[in-house]
């Protein structure tokens, strides 16, 4: 590692340690993991807009906790929602991943919604996630939330097959210091966080992050040009009582990729974020919140473009009136993009400035004391297609104790983005393939039926089933020119399962298992001339699933096991793949433990994503890690 | 659907088209306009010099769409090593550069059809439509011999 990269954790973390303030010392919620029954009691955000427990929320989602991640050993984002057994997740090179929920994964994938903190992190190039911009420090997160299926009535256009929000921990828990340093023969890293007190009701932490990732391999150990590193710094205040709070917070990264091309990628952004939560004397809640985002991507031989994103959001939840609970928003996003062209490929106009509007209203009605009624609408207004109307329905029964049945009817869109619409290859006239001025909204119809149950204190699982009735996908036809042009030709079917589920064999060791079954049915429409299409869209495993064990060999030794099953990917061709990770911890100290990661070791390495020539390998990598909260 | 494919005439049955081109969308591009006129042929990519030297030896294409400026080993060392084992194969060479210079130097590598990257739209065209059928017919040929 870059040493001057390596300094800048070790600094903060020594300057920040002389910084004169009242810090506690660490919470026992960092050090142990939860009981089934506090996992049960969780509280999620991301089904409802409002805080409710896990064992009461009506769609299929899957927590990832702090511990989870701590004892996954995973160094970074993607890497962690590796644990969320309803996401797909796999890598093609040191950066890129190709991440979605039931179908449709793709290296630029666009029917998955992802929030940090509230933030929407989102390109309005391809409705998708640059994963090799988005990082947060994995100590500080308090839990993940991950759903499966469409969230579009709540969270807006392109929440079509899943949400996933990252939600990092409140100042007020993260206290004191810490430190993490860690390497092994694939990619090294250090983060230091501190956390202090601003007079008697607020609180901060600063922190720093960085880290890089060597060059990966192809399948017949040919190098590839894509080693990157990346540091990134943030802080969070949050300060108020329980009747009014206000959280600001913000984030400034800069990260450096290798490529084939002469000169590196280079991506840089920062944001920052207010959110201000009033409790009204008449009971209704009201949350306001605004963020700027800028980020810059530097791809030499691609693109360049800088783009500034503000977003505005108000939420207000009214109290309880006889069996009615609601709930209304709004917002509004402006996205200034600004992009350079090359000769490989182009964006026109260059520059484009895009708006979304919107307004929902939920109500929960309780029907019966264990029969509760969702009904939701969003109605979104977006720069391509004007005005899309995003309705939802779900129904929960809580048959008993700790058991929900719930149903859900919903309609979610992925609305155009500037690659649909305005994307050009190759950069200047006469084109291959050029966005269909006239590209519309996907649309995607779900129903969906689940099972939540904590039977026992030591069992707890989760079942879902659902169809997805897609009309109008992204399809590529032949034009009149010789070119291709986008168009919304395909439709289809995708249906599947998941299930997941807990046991808590005794106090010292827990597993956790989930499985995902997948089956599309993608078809061109009768006047599509997209002979690739179909499979190129349902490239994902008609299954997969995950085993985890987390065992205390005593209280200062863990021992902890993840086997994942990927099954194949269809075209390009991918085989089935089996990875073993597993972690050894040591707590030397009440404040230091050090960790042993031994990822994917059944193999040397096997490919998860890409065509056979031009995809890297996911290689067998160690790493070691030390955690100190002085 | 393409005219050749949608005439019935040539779905480019039996022949093998090797793209060599370092960036993703290009060869993206170059891959979904091949197939959709003839959706028959077999494809196979590269996105080194070297990885279409041994690509091209092991899997003798009948056709390469050869980037020039490749990192390392460029398109023309590539063409000049594959020619060497497989006069036959009948390399296009597809650059930015597009000078006099430029296409001597591609014939004296060995390279058959020179398309300028601006151009390529519409050569790309021209070059399929007069080549994949001939290819498939020898193919075909080729495939009734050997019975």
């Amino acid at each position: 590692m870059n040493a001057a990269r390596m300094i800048v954790p070790l600094a903060l973390a020594a300057a920040l340690t002389q910084v004169p303030v009242r810090a506690a010392g660490p919470s026992l919620q960092d050090l142990v993991d939860l009981s089934l029954e506090q996992l049960a009691a969780i509280e999620v955000t991301s089904v409802s807009r409002r805080a409710q427990p896990l064992s009461e929320a009506a769609a299929s989602i899957f927590v990832i906790t702090a511990d989870d991640i701590r004892r996954s050993g995973a160094t970074s984002l993607p890497e962690a929602l590796r644990l969320a057994p309803n996401l797909q997740v796999a890598r093609n090179s040191a950066s890129g991943y190709a991440i979605s929920a039931r179908g449709f994964n793709n290296a630029i994938g666009n029917k998955l919604l992802v929030l940090i903190d509230g933030r929407t992190v989102y390109t309005p190039l391809f409705s998708g996630v640059f994963w090799d911009a988005q990082d947060v420090m994995l100590e500080d997160v308090e839990r993940i939330e991950v759903i499966s299926g469409p969230g579009a009535t709540l969270w807006g256009a392109n929440a079509v097959n899943g949400v996933i929000n990252v939600i990092t921990r409140p100042a007020a828990d993260t206290q004191g210091s810490l430190l993490a340093l860690g390497g092994g023969n694939l990619e090294r890293g250090g983060a230091a966080r501190h956390g202090g007190k601003i007079g008697d009701q607020g609180h901060f932490r600063l922190y720093g992050r960085v880290f890089e990732r060597d060059n990966t391999r192809r399948a017949d150990g040919t190098p590839v040009r894509d080693a990157w590193d990346r540091a990134q710094t943030g802080f969070r205040a949050d300060w108020g009582d329980a009747r009014e709070r206000f959280t600001l917070q913000g984030d400034a990264y800069h990260g450096d990729l290798e490529q084939s091309q002469p000169r590196n990628i280079r991506i840089n952004g920062f944001n920052l974020l207010g959110r201000w939560n009033r409790q009204l004397r008449d009971g209704s809640g009201l949350r306001l919140q605004a963020y700027f985002d800028h980020t810059e991507r530097d791809q030499p031989g691609t693109f360049r473009e800088e783009l500034d994103v503000v977003d505005i959001e108000l939420q207000h939840a009214l109290p309880a009136t006889g069996a009615h609970r609601l709930m209304w928003g709004g917002g509004y996003r402006h996205a200034r993009d600004r992009v350079d062209n090359s000769a490989a490929l182009a964006f026109l106009p260059a520059d484009r400035d895009l708006d979304w509007a919107n307004l929902f209203l939920q109500d929960e009605i309780e029907l019966r004391r264990d029969l509760t009624l969702t009904a939701g609408l969003k109605m979104e207004h977006n720069t391509y297609t004007g005005v899309e109307w995003l309705p939802g329905v779900r129904v929960a029964w809580r048959a008993a104790e700790n058991r929900l049945l719930w149903g859900a009817i919903s309609r979610a869109v992925r609305a155009p983005s500037r690659i649909d619409r305005e994307f050009f290859i190759p950069g200047s006239a006469p084109f291959l393939l050029n966005g269909g001025p006239g590209f519309r909204s996907e649309i995607s119809n779900v129903v969906e039926i689940g099972y939540r149950a904590q039977p026992s204190p030591a069992v707890s699982y989760s079942l879902t089933a659902f169809h997805h009735r897609h009309d109008r996908l992204r399809s590529i036809e032949p034009a009149p020119g010789g070119g291709l042009v986008l168009d919304n030709r395909i439709d289809g079917t995708t249906s599947g399962a998941e299930a997941w589920g807990s046991y808590r064999v005794n106090a010292s060791w827990r597993l956790m298992g989930g499985v995902m079954l997948l089956d599309q049915r993608l078809r061109r429409k009768p006047e599509s001339g997209d002979v690739t299409g179909v499979s190129a869209l349902g490239n994902d495993p008609h299954h997969q699933w995950l085993l985890r064990s987390t065992f205390d060999l005593t209280p200062r030794h863990e021992f902890d096991l993840l086997i994942r099953r990927v099954g194949a990917l269809p075209e390009p061709r991918v085989p089935a793949y089996t990875a073993v990770d597993v972690r050894l911890g040591w707590r030397a100290r009440r404040d230091l433990e050090l960790s042993a990661t031994l990822q994917n070791l059944l193999d040397e390495s096997h490919p998860e994503f890409g065509a056979a020539a031009t995809r890297s390998e996911y290689r067998r990598g160690m790493f070691l890690k030390l955690l100190w909260r002085p | 659907m393409h005219e050749a494919a949608r005439s019935g005439a040539c779905d480019g049955a039996g022949v093998k088209v090797l793209i060599v081109e370092d960036h993703g969308a290009l060869r993206f591009a170059l891959r979904r306009r091949i197939l959709a006129e003839f959706p028959g042929l077999e494809l196979i990519e590269a996105d080194s010099g070297e990885s279409a030297v041994t690509m091209a030896l092991a899997e003798q294409p009948q056709l390469i769409l050869m980037d020039i400026g490749l990192p390392r080993m460029d398109g023309l060392e590539a063409t000049r090593r594959i020619k060497s084992r497989s006069p036959g194969t009948y390399v296009a060479a597809v650059s930015v550069r597009d000078d006099p210079h430029s296409r001597a130097r591609a014939h004296e590598a060995g390279i058959t059809r020179f398309i300028a990257k601006r151009e390529m739209g519409r050569e790309l065209g021209q070059l399929l439509k007069s080549l994949i059928p001939r290819l498939s017919e020898i193919a075909k040929t080729a495939g009734k011999s050997q019975r």
